[in-house]
């Protein structure tokens, strides 16, 4: 038995084991041309990734940029210029208790204070009096200089008095000195005079300057409550329901629309800018994606097509498998092999690797039947750039803001493949889609506070196509997506 | 060989001519190994794209140590065991008993073509032609052949049993049957 083995392996192996065969030389120009294939596919790829990595930079640059340039708009006068007038009359403001040092002035800088709030002409008159006092007590001042060399002399000649006794010259050096103390007093007095009146000369000045900033300032504080920026990163499981309809000559070649609803994974970065109290602005950069499938046709008895498909087995090459397989016409239109779907026509460059083409239908319109059990799944992916306008509904820790808007979507992969249980193969792409698709997104958004400036967000959406997403006049093919976008949005 | 060491590197480099000089080369054996493993020409011919374009994606990885010509077929056989993983995982064939079927005599083994041959191992069914041809073909044994295709050792043998089984039966049946005629 061992031996007889032996000889059955023995005798495939000396016959087999050095076999050769010439492929076809189509498989040499598939290989090459899946080799361009999945260059041309990792060249977009490091493409789409870039892109979207320099659109979530260029996002936080701009909101970075107005963060920055909001700063700059913030009144410095107020924060930094450092004079005592500015500093006095704002303290004055604030607080009432009186925390200043000096009794004099505090009574000082509430005369400031009335004269603040009085009229400009009685500023002028003010200023008026004010330049006549100081012009006084210049003039004092001068006097005084003169005294005091006076009074320098006069104590020398006090000493030689004193010496020589002579009470005349005493008496009245006496006095001498005492109106020279007296004086002394006076220039003390006017010396603070003076600055007080210097003080309430600037405030009376600066007062406007002061007011103006201080108003500015509440101004500032009200306009960081309301007017701000906010970048997000949201993430969008979104249901999409296949909305389609073709013209009866389209249909009647059509592959049978598989499950109209998918679950599909989107998202992308948000820019929101709140322009008041209750309305914000939002834009971004977010990637969709729509799906389509198509699914196995029946193997009916009574089509006049089943008549003319080869046996199953020649398909399968099992006798196991459910008497069903894909049927669907094909035209072969200069080399290019095209299918309809409920989607769009797929271009199809690459047959899926179960599928046989049957050209023996001369008398249909069509070329072919593409005969597979594979099923057929139509991918669309998008950059969508959104103008949505939220109302706040409810501001506070948890917010409820009501949206609507528009979206510009871009296509930027559009695939198509066959499913098998194998895998999934791509077989062409669906002609005809439009570039650029616009549709309105309508929903809620929810917001909780997480921290001042942080919140969690999620926001239940629909959004509708406008038109068509394919030009082809056969078909329109108008999806809708219900999605719930979740993430974090940072507020500042 | 060292042409064909030159062409290997320029392979890994991406030339475009080597690669094709490569695949003239080698295609027309790795096309009669995947035509072992597959059930039909066009599951051949897929396998052999597959095939290839795993060999120039990994060539660089290629270290010049053993027989680039097998290292290509255990390429090849790899990408028919994965399909066979894929497709198959989930129909377990019920092991069979052993048992002893006709002789052949010389003169049928004399008869038969490689053609032949090849078209009776390509109507076994997928497990029982995976079990043969990684045994008697690829020379691996039982508990090699038990791990690459997640089955026990007591299976892998009842299948190759069974492929033998099957393979004599129609051996005998075809050729015996063109005997029978010839002695006629």
């Amino acid at each position: 038995m061992m031996k007889e083995k032996n000889q059955l392996d023995d005798m495939f192996r000396s016959k087999l084991d050095d076999f050769e065969h010439e492929p076809p030389s189509y498989v040499w120009s598939r290989i090459q041309e899946k080799q361009m294939g999945d260059k041309r596919r990792r060249t977009f790829l490091v493409w789409k990734i870039s892109g979207v990595a320099a659109a979530i930079l260029l996002a936080f640059l701009l909101g970075w940029q107005l963060h920055q340039s909001q700063q700059d708009l913030s009144p410095r006068l107020a924060d930094e210029k450092p004079t005592q007038a500015v500093e006095i009359p704002a303290k004055t403001q604030s607080s009432t208790s009186g925390t200043t040092n000096q009794e004099g002035v505090k009574s000082e800088q509430e005369s400031t204070e009335k004269k603040a709030s009085a009229s400009t002409n009685i500023k002028t008159e003010t200023t008026t009096k004010t330049n006549t006092v100081i012009n006084q007590l210049q003039a004092k001042r001068k006097q005084y200089t003169n005294q005091t060399s006076a009074s320098i002399s006069h104590e020398n000649i006090e000493q030689r008095l004193d010496e020589n006794r002579n009470s005349d010259q005493l008496q009245l050096l006496r006095s001498l000195k005492g109106e020279i103390n007296h004086l002394l007093d006076d220039k003390q007095l006017a010396e603070v005079g003076l600055q007080k009146l210097e003080r309430s000369r600037l405030s009376s000045i600066e007062q406007a300057v002061v007011e103006e900033n201080a108003k500015l300032l509440a101004g500032n504080n009200e306009t960081n409550k309301s007017n701000s920026w906010q970048v997000g990163a949201m993430l969008t499981p979104g249901y999409n329901i296949n909305q389609s309809s073709q013209s009866m000559q389209y249909a009647s070649n059509m592959a049978v629309p598989g499950s109209k609803e998918n679950m599909q994974l989107g998202g992308g970065i948000s820019v929101e800018y709140k322009t008041g109290k209750r309305w914000s602005i939002q834009s971004g950069v977010y990637y969709s994606k729509l799906d389509q499938l198509s699914s196995n046709q029946p193997y009916r008895a009574s089509d006049a097509l089943y008549a003319e498909a080869p046996g199953q087995d020649n398909i399968t090459g099992s006798a196991t498998n459910e008497a069903s397989y894909f049927n669907t016409a094909i035209r072969v239109n200069q080399g290019e092999m095209q299918m309809n779907t409920s989607a769009g026509v797929i271009a199809i460059d690459n047959l899926p690797s179960t599928a046989k083409l049957s050209n023996s239908f001369e008398s249909l319109s069509n070329n072919g039947i593409l005969l597979t059990q594979t099923d057929f799944e139509q991918n669309f992916e998008y950059i969508e750039i959104p103008l949505i306008f939220r109302y706040q509904l409810i501001d506070a820790t948890f917010g409820v803001q009501l949206l609507g808007g528009f979206n510009a979507s871009v296509l930027i992969g559009n695939d198509a493949y066959a499913i098998d249980q194998s895998g999934k193969d791509r077989i062409g792409s669906t002609q005809d889609m439009n570039s650029v698709n616009y549709s309105t997104t309508v929903g809620f958004g929810l917001g909780y506070g997480l921290t001042k400036s942080l919140s969690l967000r999620v926001e239940p959406q629909m959004k509708y196509f406008l038109g068509s997403l394919n030009q082809n006049s056969n078909v329109t093919f108008k999806p809708y997506t219900i999605g719930v976008s979740t993430g974090l949005s940072y507020q500042f | 060989m060292k042409d064909l060491r030159q062409l290997i590197i320029d392979s890994a480099a991406g030339k475009a001519k080597a690669q094709a000089k490569l695949y003239q080369y080698l295609a027309p054996k790795m096309f009669g190994v995947c035509l072992r493993y597959s059930k039909d020409q066009t599951e051949a011919e897929d396998n052999l794209q597959e095939g290839f374009l795993k060999v120039f994606e990994k060539i660089d990885s290629f270290r010049h140590e053993g027989s680039f010509e097998g290292w290509v077929r255990r390429i090849m056989v790899n990408v028919a065991l994965e399909k066979y993983r894929r497709n198959n995982l989930m129909h377990p064939v019920e092991d069979m008993t052993i048992f002893d079927g006709p002789g052949l005599s010389d003169q049928i083994i004399a008869e038969m073509s490689a053609r032949d041959l090849m078209k009776i191992i390509q109507e076994l069914p997928p497990r029982y032609r995976m079990v043969f041809n990684l045994y008697v073909f690829e020379g691996l044994n039982h508990k090699e052949i038990a791990d690459e295709m997640k089955i026990s050792v007591g299976t892998s043998k009842s299948n190759l049993a069974r492929a033998r089984m099957i393979l004599k039966d129609k051996v005998v049946k075809v050729f015996g049957e063109i005997e029978n005629n010839y002695s006629a």
